[in-house]
């Protein structure tokens, strides 16, 4: 896992252009960066409409217009299963457990933090050996349990048995019925093994091994259905892969896979009905717990090392905001509910860290704001991403905003200029400066530094309420001035943290956000300007009060995204 | 079918002019060939985060790694004093300019830290322009280039103390790139491990060579499964070529990888055949138990570095003893490194190396946490020369040193100011001829060339990255 686009300065948050910027080369920089308007990570082109852009934005660019240009929908890769995903098919698929997968390296993740892209995901001949290992750990894990499913023979233990068992096992890791020319090669190794005088459960090892070596089980695809003018379509069994793995970071179930044999996968009635079970069977939690760790960098959380902040606390923290989002998915909320939550879920240790009364023991439980007048809305003020975004002894409000731009509003900062040669401030001649009176270079207008520093700071600085910990607070420990959180943002003046955050959940961004993200992690590619339409029309359809996070799920399996694939690869 | 085991021990990888030669003159003493005549030679490569203190006058706490005296007569400076017992085995350079790093821009300080480790070994640099997660032209890392003159198990041990995205992605690159320093090709890096847990299981689930029965076996049970092996390799290689020829190009790509990786991981069984007379000594080391290989599973856990870092060392050492592998590098913290004081025992204020290292910020309270580091990264590195000098080379005879080279140091030069001149590197240990004993100050003269003249040594064509030729007199 890693953290999903923080932009933060090299400098624990303030940087000044240096006196030598204003030299010849500097004026170049200066006219070239007029626009720091909401624009695409580099590997994206820019779109005006559909992205918030500060200048006419106003109420957030909420002309009700539908966005209707076609989908030309981008290109999947073949898909390697991630550690995760290989360690959960192997257990599922095997009915073992344990860790396979810790002789692998970590994957690679992509510019969103998610590791299931198939653009980042490599291997080299050290993981293939590795491979070989855990996958005979993990058959031979399957082989010796007791009553092994794999050894149960009625006919005797002889080549018609090893048949069916690796029919079964082959269909299973495959994810699609196997040809009679896959069948003779599973069954070659075996017969190999017997005439090597291996028993029936060493030469069926062999040939299960082999069947979890295969590219057939490592790569997904997404090529085998009918071409279209929207792209190939995806075949029933690779939609069920797809909806497996983006649901259960795992292989389809048999359920599953017989509604792919039997062609209900083709209506969106029929799609909708296994989207559902998928989501409420208990395998859905790592769906949830996965994604939102990397979309918001809680590995960051994890990692962080400083005064007050325990393993304890940062365990309650993670678990705060997976609680979160798993009763959103477990109790039909609407998705906006992650950044309007007038709610969360503590137990008596967060609670205490908080500073919330009547909390105890340890289980998680709900504690609603309002009736206790308690300054918190939603994931934006929640411990962990509060904490992550700051350094061990106080905030870092370019961080936070930059966070929010990049997770939240899906509005990233642009590139850095390049060229751009900066060099810190001086101490500040005030000891007690705050932050804000720190980051005043940003603010003047006309410069390179406003440009870009005009959205994200405001942000960040929004939430000075809400210390390096996430603990609430007036006025500052060390200088005890009070916190002044006031900002504008898109013409919009706010007061504090609550207004901000109101402002926030009216806007659209967030509603792209969360759909774009999702959709991203579902299908295993990063997310380009021509998907930004059905990007725009989902978020604007499902991320909306009376819709529930479901539908949104629902919606994003049935996008043309999900269900095609502009590719030149063709299945068999 | 056997391999006599010097053709084995040997083997060459298309070398060009090299795999021409006829056994006969490949033996020759006389040709500066570190594979093709003399002992098994060893690379490691050690990373150092957020630059060096380097301003000012030697000495002066504002300057910690400026080397002071001549060529032959010495005295290191503050970051270096836990090498002093290793002065006469060691080379340090100065002087060196990144030049690669910087290549086709002005001067460019914001996107050091990406430059540092994308150039660190390969003498080249990301893709700045695009702030992509590849390097800019065709190449490899320098560890790569000698990983593929050899057939042992491993080809390479590809290691760091952390997996975190210290400074998240963002626009000028990603965070994989602040976590990496070994490039397969421009397009993929080499994915490390970093726990205990994780190299061990890497280097030890096989068990160690020469653990089995020393007489050649009999046994079929030992045959069939090194078989069945083969077996299993060559099958999922046909899968892949039909898979493949149904693919467009961009998936051809990564279907090449996987057919690639499986031609190589076949070379390695082939290795394992029984019956084949091992390349080392029975018995070559011992796999190492209790303390935490087991328990230390979490990437994350920063407060595990320094005994991370410890068993990570004992165990590559062990892995050169039994020939696992011949090359490893090791990133001591991954670049721009937030990691705190505390964690590596400083009882000073807590502050993260990050922060420190813009020591100008706050020079009293900075400087002396930053030098702290300092001393930390170069006692990695003493702490692997002592024991490399006190293992015995089960390969070659002698010592691990005698046939080691260590390479240590950063693609950055002043960390506060994220220049590019005066790299700080160290060359150590006796692998491929070096001769310690020596500071060398260069004036103008690529980082790139330092990476080619270590090319030269281990018998690579003297080319890495953008370097422009040699360093006269380094070796």
């Amino acid at each position: 896992m890693s953290v999903g686009g923080e932009m933060k300065s090299n400098f624990e948050g303030w940087i000044r252009p240096s006196a030598v910027l204003l030299g010849l080369g500097s004026i170049v920089v200066l006219l070239a960066f007029q626009n720091c308007g909401g624009q695409f990570e580099a590997l994206e082109q820019a779109s005006s409409d559909i992205d918030g852009s500060l200048g006419g934005g106003g109420g957030g660019g909420t002309e009700t217009k539908v966005c209707t240009t076609p989908s030309a929908t981008g290109q999947a890769l073949i898909r390697k299963l991630n550690r995760q995903e290989l360690n959960n098919s192997l257990q599922d698929i095997l009915g073992v457990t344990g860790d396979f997968t810790s002789a692998l390296s970590p994957d690679a993740s992509d510019i969103s933090g998610f590791t299931n892209n198939a653009e980042n995901l490599q291997l080299d001949s050290d993981y293939m050996y590795t491979l070989l290992t855990m996958t005979e750990r993990a058959v031979s894990a399957a082989l010796t349990k007791a009553n092994s499913s794999y050894l149960q023979c009625t006919g005797g233990q002889n080549a018609a048995c090893a048949k069916l068992k690796l029919q079964e096992v082959g269909k299973r890791a495959y994810r699609r019925p196997l040809a009679a020319a896959d069948e003779a090669r599973l069954l070659e190794i075996f017969n190999k093994a017997q005439t090597s005088g291996a028993s029936f459960s060493e030469a069926l090892g062999y040939a299960m091994q082999r069947v979890f070596v295969s590219p057939s089980f490592l790569y997904r695809t997404a090529f085998s259905g009918e071409a279209t003018l929207k792209g190939i379509k995806l075949s029933q069994h690779e939609l069920a892969t797809r909806i497996a793995y983006f649901l259960w970071n795992s292989t389809p179930d048999t359920t599953l896979m017989a509604a792919a044999d039997s062609g209900k996968l083709l209506t969106a009635d029929d799609i909708r009905v296994q989207v559902k079970r998928l989501l409420m069977d208990e395998k859905a939690d790592r769906f949830i717990r996965n994604f939102t760790g990397e979309w918001i960098g809680m590995q960051k959380l994890q990692a962080a090392a400083r005064t007050g902040l325990t393993d304890q606390l940062k365990a309650d923290m993670q678990e705060e905001t997976e609680r979160l989002m798993l009763s959103i998915l477990r109790e039909d909320k609407s998705p906006v509910d992650v950044i309007s939550a007038d709610y969360t879920y503590v137990n008596a240790n967060l609670a205490a860290h908080y500073g919330i009364a009547g909390v105890s023991g340890t289980q998680f439980r709900k504690v609603e704001f309002s009736p206790m007048a308690i300054q918190r809305r939603g994931l934006l003020t929640q411990g962990s991403l509060l904490t992550l975004t700051s350094s061990p002894s106080e905030t870092k409000p370019v961080a936070r905003g930059a966070q929010i731009l990049n997770n939240i509003t899906c509005n990233p900062p642009p590139p850095f200029p390049d060229g751009l040669t900066v060099t810190p401030l001086a101490d500040s001649p005030n000891a007690n400066a705050s932050i804000r009176e720190r980051m005043a270079q940003h603010r003047q207008v006309g410069t390179s530094c406003f440009n870009c520093h005009k959205e994200m700071d405001p942000v960040g600085l929004g939430l000075e309420n809400y210390d390096q910990l996430g603990r609430y607070r007036v006025n500052y420990a060390t200088s005890g001035n009070p916190v002044e959180a006031y900002g504008t943002i898109r013409n919009f003046d706010f007061k504090n943290g609550m207004e901000l955050i109101d402002f926030i959940v009216k806007q659209d961004d967030f509603k792209r956000c969360i759909t774009k993200k999702l959709m991203g992690y579902a299908i295993g590619r990063t997310i380009a300007s021509t998907d930004q339409c059905a990007v725009e029309n989902i978020g604007k359809d499902f991320v909306v009060e009376g819709k529930t996070f479901s539908d949104l799920i629902a919606a994003i399996v049935l996008s043309d995204q999900f269900m095609y694939n502009q590719t030149s690869s063709r299945g068999e | 079918m056997s391999f006599k085991p010097i053709d084995r021990r040997y083997f060459l990888k298309g070398l060009g002019v090299t795999m021409a030669l006829p056994f006969l003159e490949a033996m020759s003493p006389f040709r500066n060939l570190a594979h093709a005549a003399g002992p098994a030679q060893r690379f490691v490569s050690f990373y150092f985060a957020n630059g060096t203190i380097w301003q000012g006058a030697a000495g002066s706490a504002t300057n910690n790694w400026q080397v002071t005296g001549t060529e032959t007569n010495f005295q290191l400076p503050r970051a270096l004093t836990p090498l002093e017992p290793y002065k006469n085995v060691m080379t340090i350079v100065q002087g060196l300019v990144n030049s690669a790093a910087n290549e086709g821009m002005r001067v460019d300080s914001t996107t050091a830290h990406w430059l540092s480790t994308s150039s660190f070994l390969t003498g080249q640099r990301y893709e700045v322009e695009t702030h992509a997660t590849r390097l800019r032209y065709d190449g490899s890392s320098l560890d790569q280039m000698i990983a593929a003159l050899n057939s042992t198990k491993f080809s390479s041990l590809v290691i760091g103390n952390s997996y975190l995205a210290e400074h998240a992605g963002d626009s000028r690159g990603a965070a994989e790139l602040l976590n990496q320093i070994s490039w397969k090709s421009k397009n993929e890096q080499i994915p490390r491990l970093v726990t205990s847990k994780q190299v061990f299981d890497r280097l030890f689930s096989g068990g160690l060579p020469g653990s089995t029965t020393t007489t050649p076996t009999t046994d079929p049970a030992v045959a069939r499964r090194h078989a069945m092996k083969m077996s299993v390799v060559d099958a999922v290689r046909e899968d892949a070529k039909r898979f493949i020829s149904n693919l467009g190009t961009a998936d051809k790509i990564k279907m090449d990888q996987y057919l690639t990786s499986i031609n190589e991981l076949e070379k390695r069984i082939k290795l394992e055949e029984p019956n084949t007379p091992p390349s080392v000594p029975m018995s070559c080391g011992t796999v190492p138990s209790g303390g935490s290989y087991q328990t230390d599973t979490n990437a994350t856990n920063t407060n595990m570095i320094p005994q991370r870092s410890k068993n990570l060392m004992d165990m590559f050492v062990i892995a050169f003893q039994c020939d696992l592998t011949r090359v490893v590098t090791f990133m001591t913290e991954n670049e721009h490194s937030e990691l705190p004081s505390a964690s590596i025992g400083s009882t000073g204020t807590n502050i993260s190396h990050h922060t420190s290292s813009h020591w100008q910020d706050n020079s009293g309270l900075y400087l002396p946490i930053k030098e702290y580091f300092g001393k930390w990264q170069t006692q990695q590195v003493a702490y692997l020369l002592e024991k490399l000098k006190n293992t015995q080379d089960g390969v070659n005879g002698g010592t691990l040193l005698d046939n080691t080279l260590v390479h240590a140091g950063s693609g950055m030069g002043d960390s506060h100011l994220h220049s590019f001149d005066n790299i700080p590197v160290i060359l150590a240990g006796g692998g491929v001829g070096h001769k310690g004993g020596r500071y060398l100050r260069y004036q103008n003269q690529s980082y790139s060339n330092l990476l080619a003249s270590i090319a030269a040594k281990y018998g690579l064509p003297a080319k890495v990255g953008l370097s422009t030729g040699t360093l006269a007199n380094l070796f």
